[in-house]
């Protein structure tokens, strides 16, 4: 049976989901600009690069090595709720026992750490950033080590010379920092989808006991506007409102006298 | 709650767009072409000239692949194959509009922003 505290709950309850709804979508729009941001910075990054590339080069897809290997991924965990939580992943710690024959391959680390590669720091800070306990488990140190060897190794940048512009290296740096908001963003857009499912579901049952208590409100929640009352009166094409067939009628009363006075003028 | 089959494999960002765009995030370190007979790309260069058809297989291609879990599409490319992207209701891989140099972001083309106003009546 449902009753006003109960309806005054579910009220709260929705308003309290506006809430965190329009608090999502915000965090939204603050990914989607910071995305925008390092995009474009790297976008400006490039165009440098391509002006100032020694022969006239364009650092584009004539230049992609095809035996390229994804150094960042992502990582997807699920919530009972169904909300998808995305975050960055670096791929090139994989776990030991799957691949050992990559292990063999690997340069000592010393020729590494001679040849200090700027793209490294950049990396860790992103794998620090990401701060997720559901990366593969691997020793840290193994793990840091394995990645900057990695990186020294298979750094895109290497795809486009030596002598390429600094600038190539901030495009670089700007694409990378875009990531994490990008992770933020999708699963953000996840928790949105959550969001608005619960709304609607509420929205509905909100109607449902107004109904049952008999209370006619129209809020303008369920996503149609509010009829207007002047508009409730008119009819479009059909049959004409109480209203309008009063305007006629008194326009006809007026007609008939006017030709009643005519007639009478004519008599005289 | 969807099964975890139907997700840990997914580690790979596939990207369709523009050559900035698709050069920027390979510089990112997202690009991976697999290894075998068939190898397989996870990213498509589109221009002015690339055809629609193009572009709606590699969609078809990314978005059926078991080992992607995002698909940043740039928004203009998707313009083109709106309809598709539309009718695309599968959690993963999730799919991101994303700027690009010549087109960017533009919020009355946000399916997001456009499901909000839709939520509050406008």
């Amino acid at each position: 049976m449902a009753t006003q505290q109960a309806l005054d709950d579910l009220q709260d309850k929705l308003d309290n989901l506006i809430i965190s709804y329009l608090d999502l979508f915000d965090e939204y729009q603050s990914s989607r600009t910071e995305i925008s941001r390092n995009f474009s910075e790297g976008f400006l990054n490039l165009a440098q690069a391509n002006f100032n590339a020694p022969n006239r080069v364009r650092y584009g897809q004539d230049m992609y090595d095809n035996r390229m290997q994804a150094l960042r991924g992502v990582h997807i965990a699920v919530d009972e709720t169904d909300v998808t939580a995305y975050t960055l992943k670096d791929l090139t710690s994989p776990p030991k026992a799957t691949t050992p024959e990559k292990a063999d391959l690997k340069p000592p680390p010393s020729t590494d750490d001679a040849n200090p590669d700027p793209t490294k720091e950049k990396t860790s800070e992103i794998t620090t950033d990401q701060g997720d306990s559901d990366k593969p488990d691997t020793n840290s140190d193994d793990a840091e080590v394995a990645l900057k060897l990695a990186n020294s190794k298979t750094d895109p940048l290497r795809w486009f010379g030596i002598l390429r512009p600094m600038t190539l290296g901030t495009a670089q740096k700007n694409f990378v920092h875009s990531l994490p908001p990008i992770m933020k963003l999708v699963s953000t857009l996840s928790d949105i989808e959550y969001h608005e499912k619960v709304i609607r579901d509420l929205r509905q049952k909100v109607r449902g006991m107004r109904k049952e208590l008999g209370i006619k409100i129209d809020d303008g929640s369920d996503g149609e506007p509010a009829a207007m009352p002047e508009l409730d009166k008119l009819t479009i094409g059909g049959e004409k409102s109480t209203d309008e067939t009063a305007v006629d009628n008194s326009l006809e009363d007026e007609k008939q006298r006017e030709e009643e006075v005519e007639k009478a003028l004519r008599d005289e | 709650m969807a099964a975890p089959s139907s997700y840990k494999d997914r580690n790979f960002l596939a990207v369709i767009g523009d050559e900035d765009t698709v050069t920027g995030l390979l510089l990112a370190g997202i690009g991976h072409v697999t290894t075998g007979a068939n190898a397989t790309r996870n990213f498509l260069v589109v221009d002015p000239k690339t055809e629609v058809d193009k572009i709606e297989k590699a969609f078809d291609e990314m978005t059926s692949r078991k080992d992607i879990g995002i698909l940043l599409i740039n928004q203009h490319v998707a313009e083109r194959i709106r309809y598709k992207i539309d009718m695309y209701t599968a959690a993963f891989p999730a799919v991101l509009e994303i700027p690009s140099k010549d087109h960017p972001y533009d919020p009355e083309k946000d399916s997001v922003l456009k499901r909000v106003k839709k939520l509050f009546g406008e």
